[in-house]
């Protein structure tokens, strides 16, 4: 029996977001990953004597949408509180955060599970903050290095409930986390530059029970994988740990990835005493219930409304309207070419297939290929009309992205692609088949009606392969039976 | 009353080293501004609302408009008491860096058990 099977683990999860903003949280600093050392910087968010904070209005607005997108109630006017603890990362000897009354509370999150099961997070609090420097250490030195530039980038913390019961329900809780916010606009949640990170607080139970057992926490993992790793880990050690007629500590854990094992990186006796209070240097800031509402009404689609009005209403199977919902520029393309071609399957078919090639081949963005939806529903409807074989459609595809002066039609016509399905050219191949292969068609005439397939061969084949199947059939069997 | 452990609580927060006759100066200053509290909480404040700022809603917030501060490197970091290649210098706050974490984000800290919370 595994673990899995004997407890229950119970998981909430922290995650924090950097806000896609263009300038810092409470100064006027580029917020951007990846510059020189100490290169964007000022006074205030180096803590020099005398400075001020003064609030990133963008910041407020993308943390009212991120609390609308997940179901929260908005704090109608919202405060700052310090958080005091001293470490390198922070000059000010605090972060501005916010304590008791958080912009963002009392959300309900709806994700599904790998197997499409429902499930229901609630979202205990979401609040803004600011996010603190890095510190480089490096090696046989007995000193550490600090970049401010990341200092005082708006961050959003998202606390879940716990309401996650399983190393990957917490995951597809994250993913959705993870696409609704990006959805939203709120922040593109690039993991590689820190802007999606998690903690876990893990606790496990017998499956017969219902008393809590003693929560651990586990800090900083940075990638979807680390999470699935840690969360299996810390249960297991927990697992073990109950087994043994041991008891689970409170602690703060690290996760190894190198060893996939979790350990103590801190316990509670060293538990924080961060002294929260009021930020004087910052007032209050009103959130009007009319510019919220605003802002409610502007929310894009969400991405998992949109997967299922692909599933149930467009007809598209899961695993399509899985893939056009993950990035949401997909889905806008996918939207832009139906509105032109009506034709969902049809669209979904030749954009994940064909599109998605050319995009992979070309390493470019869906969005930024010749081939634009307009484009790309020349090619859906040429085929869907029989102008072109699904074959050939392929050929074209590649050359409308080489050629984005010429219309789909034109480049069937140069390329030699055009099927033949008009009566005339059509038909008269056809006659010539029926007249050569005459005894074929005598056998098919006293009842060996297989022989169709052999005749439509024929003439696919005298029609070096240009004839639209469809119709020549149809052709055939109108001028055999008359 | 502000005992010792209190006050070298509060001074570990702090990350102040405090002599002792610092210590007796501060315990003094310190029971006097508690005592200063203790007087004010004797309010009947039974149904009011706590006020954490005196002008209410008064924040108007800033435009997200980049506004660098120029030459910010050559003019902040030497400001500082040590510094090297554009970075601050500070002492050793870790073993090293945990495998796989972006170096900053999973330490395990020797001079501090805290911190990081972010
Ligand atoms: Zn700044």
């Amino acid at each position: 029996m595994t673990a899995d099977m004997r407890w229950r683990s119970v998981i909430g999860l922290e995650v924090h977001v950097q806000l896609s903003t263009a300038s810092k949280m409470f100064c006027r600093c580029e917020a951007r990953f990846g510059a020189p050392p100490n290169t964007l910087i000022c006074p205030v968010c180096t803590s020099q004597p005398g400075t001020l904070p003064t609030l990133n209005g963008e910041a407020l607005r993308l943390g009212v949408l991120a609390g609308l997108a997940l179901g929260c109630t908005i704090d109608p006017s919202t405060k700052f509180d310090r958080k005091n603890y001293f470490y390198p990362d922070l000059p000010k000897g605090y972060q501005i955060s916010q304590f008791d009354r958080p912009l963002c509370r009392d959300g309900h999150f709806k994700f599904s599970t790998e197997e499409g099961e429902p499930r229901e997070v609630n979202i205990v609090r979401a609040h803004l903050e600011e996010d603190s420097g890095k510190i480089i250490h490096p090696e046989g030195v007995n000193f550490s290095l600090v970049d401010l530039n990341r200092a005082g980038t708006p961050l959003l913390e998202i606390v879940s409930g716990p309401d996650l019961h399983s190393p990957d329900e917490a995951m597809a809780y994250l993913q959705e986390l993870r696409r609704t916010l990006r959805y939203a606009g709120v922040a593109d949640c690039d993991m590689e530059k820190g802007g999606f990170r998690c903690d876990a607080n893990i606790s496990i139970m017998p499956v017969d029970s219902d008393t809590l057992g003693t929560r651990t926490e586990t800090k900083n993992l940075n990638s979807f994988r680390f999470v699935a790793g840690a969360l299996q880990a810390e249960i297991e050690r927990q697992a073990a740990v109950l087994e043994s007629g041991g008891t689970v500590i409170q602690e703060t854990m690290a996760y190894d990835p190198d060893t996939g094992k979790t350990s103590v990186l801190r316990s509670k006796e060293d538990a924080h005493d961060y002294r929260y209070f009021p930020e004087p240097d910052l007032p209050e800031f009103r959130v009007d219930p009319a510019w919220v509402a605003e802002l409610s009404a502007g929310l894009p689609e969400l991405p998992r409304a949109r997967q299922t009005r692909y599933a149930v209403d467009l007809g598209l199977n899961k695993r399509d309207a899985d893939t056009l919902v993950a990035e949401k520029e997909l889905g806008d393309y996918f939207e832009a070419t139906l509105e032109l071609t009506k034709k969902p399957k049809e669209t979904a078919n030749w954009l994940l297939t064909e599109l998605l090639r050319l995009s992979n081949d070309r390493k470019l963005p869906i969005h930024e290929l010749n081939t634009t939806p307009a484009r790309l529903a020349e090619l859906v409807n040429l085929v869907a009309s029989g102008g072109v074989s699904i074959q050939a459609g392929r050929l074209l595809a590649t050359a409308m992205e080489e050629q984005p002066g010429q219309s789909a039609e034109q480049l069937a016509q140069s390329m030699d692609l055009v099927q033949l399905s008009d009566d005339g050219a059509l038909r008269q191949i056809v006659e010539q088949v029926i007249e050569s292969e005459s005894s074929v068609v005598e056998r098919y005439r006293s009842g060996n009606v297989g022989l169709l397939n052999a005749l439509l061969g024929s003439v696919m084949k005298a029609s070096r392969g240009k004839a639209n199947p469809k119709a020549a059939r149809q052709l055939l069997l109108d001028t055999l039976d008359s | 009353m502000i005992d010792t452990e209190l006050l070298e609580r509060l001074a570990g927060l702090s990350r102040l080293g405090l002599s002792e006759k610092e210590q007796a100066s501060l315990r003094k200053e310190l029971e006097s501004i508690l005592a200063h509290f203790q007087s004010i909480q004797e309010v009947d404040t039974e149904g009011v609302e706590p006020l954490t700022h005196v002008l209410m809603d008064s924040g108007e917030p800033a435009a997200d408009v980049v506004a660098p501060f120029d030459d910010a490197r050559a003019r902040l970091v030497p400001l500082s008491a040590n510094h090297r290649e554009g970075f601050f210098v500070v002492p050793r706050v870790v073993e090293g860096p945990q495998p796989g974490a972006s170096a900053d984000h999973t330490t395990v800290h020797d001079a501090d058990p805290g911190d990081e919370d972010i």
